[in-house]
């Protein structure tokens, strides 16, 4: 018996225990994937790879550098026009212990006959462009090539290496990836036939950018011509040939004053804007959207300041934001936006939007992330900076042990790892897995690419690489607060309301058919509620605008109409129907949303031009409407005010108690509505406009539908916990303040609910945390657009909804992943918050109301 | 409007009559019965519209048929009709002869005119299930006495006359009359081959298949394990090939089973006029249900809507999930449902003993108390987005690293399934059942404990036998309320495994019957797609609201069951205390 007692306790506690525990495994899982979107990155040691006069002749600089996905080959092309492959990072660090020369060639390319005079090796693209003496460009293409070989295919000697062991074989990289399969790494090249651009000038820039359409080369030549041209290959069916059509455009770079000719020339992404750069800073931005004219769209100053000129000029990824060095070490991001006047040619404007500070020495090096908006700089020092350009964040700082300056930052494709070259190869491994999240990328503006100044924005994700993701929660978080805050407008009085009523003046029999029935509404799917509001309601609501306004004010008039009316009755009959009296009410509310019908197209004929919708477009019509939708209720609280304190003024009217309370109750809404449409019209006639903040263009899908809607699963929450608060008032108080001579509405609003109130806030947090969390309702009735508009008649999109769109299809692990994980645990900390304030309250509350 | 202004505590005020009539607050009275009355509309009516828009949907209606003013003739099912304002251009489209007459009959309305949206089906045909005919369009309606409605396992309902009905090719019935009855006569026959083939087509090749998998997966796995050219991969692919060519005979055999049952059905055919007057032949096998409208009684209507609300609770869906039953829907509910209980009922109620009867009260009990009661708080999208990351992505992983090698990288438990699907509204539900278990074994007065104790007892045979029995109903309640918010729940199975449309039951006869890993249907997410996915939403809508109404229908008993029973358990907790 005593071991089956033991056994019990010992099971029940570890089970309970354990149960509690896994419960606060989902907020400890959710930090623990949020944690490393706030990790600082990490840039490794830098350390060469074997000594440059194995790999190089003495006099022989390296020109461009690129390391591939796997990291066991690095190409490079060398001022002795060739390209060279040498084993890469992953390489190079075994293969020196295992006795293999790192530094050693693997293979060499040379392609040209002549030196070029010119080249450009743009960013992710794995070709690059060159020009020549004789006005030709030709294209290189370098591409990783991989084969697979199985065990038995190998030599004898190579089989006693590990698995994941690499080493050099046959003049490629291998690697032993299982028992029975190595893969052997090699970088090989393709040059394309040369394209003649210039008549015999030789080509002193070029640039060239792949575009859905094709390859587009853009190049100045020795008499300052640009020249824009489009290949278009095409492949002849029947005999397999292909065949390259050009087409091109060209204008005469003719600046204020002689500067000679431009050092860059730097293409954008799309192949519709060119500019050239000088050393200076001038730079010349040319439209080539129209091959037929070329036009000089803008001339600007790139330069930070006077004193510098500039050492580096280079595409972050996607080629259309342009960062630029200098010799003081500066470097600044610069972008085309929409002029704001249409002044430029393609009315566009380009802009220094983000300055990343100044460098230690003057910049040597810029190198691009392909696959992130990171970039890595090199200064003259031998300092080395990994920034990220979105957020103009510093990720990391680095420095060469040998401190030459280095010549040639290049990041491998995958982010991993760089390689550069300050006379010898130089590796580092990298890590910044999230460079574009930090607290302030995340929830304060940021200027991103295209856009005129910064801008909270969420856009997570798109079909290409080159895309800047927007991750910008604000507009999340805004979308969340606008939800609640209309639906608690809407379900916070209706519920409060409706628990007074039903714990001090409902009779008990009707309390228990009224209260299971409320909370019934508590259990409705909130995916039902989302599709009736998405497909029932917001097409009905849509034709009934100008009705849904006036029943605002029909509603609660008629009502009280109804009550004022109810108070001629003769007393006796009245107190026959006291416990009906909410159904009466529910009858006046049917009359006057029957009222609202009639007066509702009156409205919109008198104050909304007849058709509420183009009013709300803002193109014409008085602004007074939308005012009074805020003067009203001021001036009705207003009235109510100075109504209950003008004694005096009731005893001049006519009639019996009940009838003078009739007119008082008319006068003073008179009264009230003529001083709202005072205030409204004279608002109006300042010049001021509701439309464009609360008000604005109607979208089907709105803050309206999902007020209303969300209310059937706030207004039970709320209702339960008030009316459960309310009830358990003492009875004693009551009676108390009934014996004193308090009419039961006194007793309720003096002494039931000031008692209570800890209670009903309480209650009120508790349907906050309801609305906040809310997903179904917000995902199918609020269109789901993250704008940052308070209009009631627009959609929004909730933290909620947005995690319910776009988690099925993050990338485990991405950045775009983790801050989904970071709305989740938005959410968490939110609604846990809530509830435990609301919690200690109540509990604080029932000690209250136990002592009473 | 004005007694909260009021400030009734001075005598000489207080004894004018309108001060007595302000103290009564009538009208405030009425401000906050309207706000309950409100809250009573509000649930009253959702269920009112969701009652009669769901139990309507399935009624068959009549079939009409309008001659146009253009010539043309449409039939089929009013869907809704409503008042609109014609725009001019509507006008400018008609003949020149029928725009007076149709501005005048407008005008006469004051501008608006009535129309209807007409379900024509046909839509292989006329490219639309839907049509919108207005009042000042039509020429003459009447109701074809022997209008045939057609729902059919592909492309909608078809709306026609029959004309003949053919065997083989050649007309054996010519009369609308014998069309009929032939029809009746040979419609079981017919749909019992197609059952039979449908059989063959899912179970007999889905065996097969499985077998064939099951060897190319053994295979693969040898060859992953011990090498490619390794003799065990060797003896593995002897194997597969072995299965391999048994698997194709096979194959062949059903087919050819299959293509007799498809020729024995094909030679029945019906031919139909359509209102355009173009002559159709439609297949008898194609044809699901089929009905004259316009000739039906009470009873037949009755019966025809029985037989569609029984296709709706044990069919699968059809047509993009817009016709048919919702039967795998039912399915995946209750089945995740019951294991989201079966997980979620011990592991609550033993954290509710610990908390209650073994925990040592002081502030970290009540801490914990705390952070359950607002657990249930915590929005569902978040337990959805750690079950996703948590379930899915590493305990899922992992498994699959462990037992399903050689099936990745398609993921078998690292992607959304059934058991994580339950596993995660488990977790969600987990404070509900904690509360309401914890509350019942509060509610078991602490003098039968006392009680037990002074007999002798035990503290775990105390517990077993006196307040577990007593707290039952409690734990039920809490059981039922879990279960009710777990089948209402959607958010969080988007994410870890409901889907649009299930290939297979998470439970069926092939071995380990039950198949934890495979995604599932569910009556939420299923009102979520047809409702806000679907591309023919007009089509889907009846739907929505019919699987709404289910769906409203089995919470809504659940609830109350929780309620009956929590009135049985006060009261028995009344009565003990006497």
């Amino acid at each position: 018996m005593r071991f089956f007692d033991s056994l019990a306790r010992n099971l029940i506690r570890v089970g309970g225990i354990g149960t509690i525990v896994a419960v606060s495994t989902v907020f400890v899982f959710l930090v623990w994937v949020v944690a490393p979107l706030f990790r600082s990155a990490g840039l490794g040691e830098l350390r060469p790879i074997g000594t440059a006069a194995t790999q190089l002749a003495a006099d022989e600089r390296v020109i461009a550098a690129s390391e591939d996905d796997t990291l066991t080959t690095v190409w490079a092309y060398t001022s002795s026009a060739r390209f060279v492959v040498l084993p890469g990072g992953a390489s190079s660090g075994r293969g020196a212990s295992s006795g293999q020369p790192g530094g050693e060639l693997l293979g060499e390319f040379r392609p040209f006959p002549t030196a070029p005079t010119a080249y450009a090796f743009p960013v992710r693209s794995t070709q690059a462009v060159f020009g020549f003496a004789d006005g030709t460009t030709r294209l290189v293409r370098a591409a990783a090539s991989t084969e697979y070989r199985n065990a038995a295919s190998m030599p004898r000697n190579v089989m006693q290496r590990s698995v994941g062991e690499t080493f050099i074989f046959e003049g490629r990289v291998a690697r032993r990836v299982s028992a029975d399969q190595f893969e052997l790494h090699t970088v090989q090249f393709v040059a394309d036939e040369p394209i003649q651009v210039s008549e015999g000038a030789a080509i002193v820039a070029v640039d060239a950018s792949e575009t859905p359409t094709g390859p587009v080369e853009a190049s100045v030549d020795a008499d300052g011509i640009l020249r824009v041209t489009r290949l278009t290959k095409s492949r002849n069916l029947l005999t397999g040939m292909e065949r390259v059509e050009t087409e091109t455009g060209q204008i005469a770079l003719r600046p204020s004053h002689s500067r000679g000719l431009p050092r860059w020339l730097l293409l954008h992404g799309g192949g519709n804007s060119a500019i050239a750069v000088w050393e200076d800073g001038r730079a010349v931005r040319v439209d080539v959207s129209d091959l037929e004219s070329l036009k000089v769209a803008e001339e600007v100053d790139l330069s930070a300041d006077a004193a510098a000129h500039l050492t580096q000029v280079a595409w972050l990824n996607g080629k259309n934001t342009l960062i630029v060095g200098d010799s003081n070490g500066n470097v600044k991001a610069w972008f085309r936006v929409p002029a704001p006047s249409m002044s430029t040619a393609d009315g566009m404007h380009f802009l220094p939007a983000h300055n990343l500070g100044r460098g230690p020495a003057s910049v040597t090096a810029l190198g691009s992330s392909a696959r992130t908006r990171s970039m890595a700089v090199g200064y003259g020092d031998g300092t080395l900076r990994l920034f990220n350009i979105t957020s103009g964040n510093l990720l990391a700082e680095g420095r060469n042990a040998s401190s030459r300056p280095l010549s040639i930052v290049s990041l491998a494709p995958n982010d991993d790892s760089l390689v550069a070259w300050d006379g010898e190869f130089v590796i580092a491994a990298v890590d910044a897995p999230h460079p574009e999240a930090s607290l302030g990328a995340l929830l304060r503006p940021v200027w991103y690419e295209g856009y005129r100044s910064p801008e909270h924005s969420w856009q997570s994700s798109s079909g290409t690489d080159e895309f800047e993701p927007k991750l910008g929660l604000w507009p999340l978080v805004f979308g969340t607060i606008k939800a609640t805050f209309y639906s608690m407008l809407f379900g916070v009085p209706i519920a409060l309301m409706a628990a007074i009523y039903t714990s001090e003046f409902l009779r008990p029999e009707v309390k228990s058919v009224v209260k299971p029935a409320i909370e019934l509404m508590a259990s409705l799917p909130s995916v039902v509620l989302g599709f009736l509001a998405a497909l029932v309601f917001a097409p009905v609501v849509e034709g009934i605008v100008p009705q849904i306004l006036a029943a605002l004010v029909t509603v609660p008039f008629v009502l009280l109409l109804c009550a004022h009316l109810w108070q001629l009755f003769p007393q006796g009959l009245r107190s026959g129907m006291q416990g009906r009296r909410f159904v009466l009410s529910g009858v006046a509310i049917v009359l006057g949303l029957g009222a609202a019908m009639v007066v509702g197209p009156l409205l919109e004929r008198w104050l909304f031009i007849g058709d509420v919708k183009l009013w709300l477009d803002g193109k014409a019509g008085e602004a007074t409407g939308g005012w009074l939708l805020l003067t009203l209720p001021a001036s009705v609280l207003a009235s109510v005010v100075i109504g209950g304190r003008a004694e005096r003024f009731e005893r001049l009217l006519p009639g019996a108690t009940g009838v003078q309370a009739l007119l008082r109750f008319l006068l003073l809404s008179l009264v009230s509505v003529a001083a709202a449409l005072l205030v409204a019209e004279g608002l109006s006639l300042a010049g001021l406009d509701l439309r464009g903040s609360l008000l604005g263009t109607y979208i089907q899908r709105n803050a309206l539908i999902v007020g209303f809607v969300m209310g059937f699963a706030v207004v039970p929450i709320i209702y339960t916990i008030a009316e459960d608060a309310l009830s358990s008032i003492p009875e004693n108080l009551r009676a108390g303040s009934l014996a004193l001579g308090a009419t039961p509405w006194q007793t309720a609003v003096r002494i039931v609910v000031p008692t209570a109130m800890s209670g009903l806030f309480s209650a009120i947090m508790v349907g906050l945390g309801r609305a906040v969390g809310e997903t179904m309702v917000v995902l199918m009735a609020a269109g789901n657009t993250p704008v940052l508009q308070w209009n009631v008649f627009n959609g929004f999109r909730t933290l909620s909804a947005n995690i319910a769109v776009e988690l099925p299809e993050a990338v485990r692990n991405s950045t775009h992943y983790r801050t989904l994980f970071l709305a989740a645990l938005t959410l968490f900390v939110m609604t846990f918050f809530l509830n435990t304030a609301a919690e200690l309250i109540r509990i604080r509350f029932r000690k209250r109301a136990y002592q009473l | 409007m004005s007694a909260a202004a009021s400030n009734g505590g001075r005598g000489r005020r207080g004894n004018r009559p309108s001060r007595t009539i302000r103290a009564y607050g009538e009208p405030m009275l009425w401000l906050t019965g309207g706000g309950l009355a409100t809250a009573l509309l509000m649930i009253v009516g959702l269920l009112a519209l969701v009652v009669y828009q769901g139990t309507g949907t399935f009624w068959p209606t009549a079939v009409v048929k309008y001659e146009l003013e253009t010539g043309n003739s449409v039939m089929g099912e009013v869907a809704r009709q409503e008042r609109f304002q014609p725009a001019a251009s509507v006008f400018e489209a008609l003949p020149e002869d029928q725009r007076g007459r149709a501005l005048s009959s407008v005008a006469s309305q004051g501008g608006y005119s009535l129309r209807r949206m007409l379900r024509t089906g046909n839509f292989e045909l006329t490219g639309e299930h839907f049509k919108w005919v207005s009042d000042f369009e039509i020429k003459a309606e009447t109701l074809p006495d022997w209008a045939l409605v057609f729902e059919r396992r592909r492309q909608g309902r078809f709306y026609g006359e029959p004309l003949a009905f053919l065997v083989g090719g050649s007309a054996v019935a010519e009369t609308p009359e014998d069309v009929w009855k032939k029809i009746r006569d040979t419609e079981g026959e017919v749909r019992a081959r197609w059952k039979e083939r449908r059989g063959l087509e899912t179970d007999d090749i889905g065996a097969v298949n499985l077998r064939l998998e099951e060897a190319r997966l053994r295979q693969h796995g040898a060859e992953v394990a011990y090498g490619l050219g390794s003799p065990q991969a060797a003896i593995a692919a002897a194997a597969f090939a072995e299965v391999e060519s048994v698997a194709t005979a096979e194959f062949d055999g059903i087919r050819a089973r299959i293509q007799a049952l498809d020729e024995q059905n094909a030679s029945f055919q019906i031919l139909v006029r359509t209102a355009a007057g173009q002559s159709i032949k439609l297949a008898l096998a194609d044809i699901v249900r089929v009905y004259p409208a316009n000739r039906l009684g009470l009873a037949g209507k009755v019966a025809v809507y029985l037989s569609r609300w029984a296709e709706f609770v044990s069919d699968e869906p059809r047509e993009a999930n817009s016709e048919g039953g919702v039967f795998p829907a039912i399915f995946g509910t209750v089945v995740m449902t019951l294991l989201m209980s079966l997980l979620v009922t011990p592991f609550g109620v033993l954290a509710a003993l610990y908390l209650r009867e073994y925990a040592r009260g002081g502030v970290v009990v009540s801490t914990v108390r705390i952070a359950i009661n607002n657990l249930a708080g915590v929005p569902s999208i978040v337990f959805g987005v750690f079950g996703l990351g948590f379930f899915c992505y590493i305990i899922g992983a992992n498994v699959d690293q462990l037992f399903y090698a050689s099936k990745l990288p398609t993921p078998t438990f690292g992607t959304g399934g059934i058991l994580w699907a339950a596993l995660t509204l488990a977790l969600l539900t987990l404070p509900v059942v904690i509360v309401a278990t914890e509350e019942a074994l509060a509610a078991v007065p602490g003098s039968m404990r006392e009680g037990s104790y002074a007999c002798g007892a035990s503290k775990w045979q105390t517990i077993r036998r006196i307040v577990l029995p007593r707290a039952m109903p409690g734990i039920m309640t809490g059981m039922i309320l879990a279960i009710a918010r777990g089948a209402g729940e959607v958010a969080p199975l988007m994410l870890v495994g409901a889907v649009k449309l299930a290939p297979n039951l998470p439970l069926d006869s092939t071995a380990p019957y039950f198949h934890a890993e495979r995604s599932f249907m569910h009556l939420g997410f299923h009102i979520y797609d047809l409702g806000f996915q679907s591309q023919n939403s007009e089509a889907a809508k009846p739907m929505v609201f019919t699987t709404t109404l289910l769906l409203i229908a089995i919470i809504a008993t659940l609830n109350l069951t929780a309620v009956w029973l929590r009135g049985r358990l006060r009261r028995r907790f009344m009565t003990s205390q006497f």
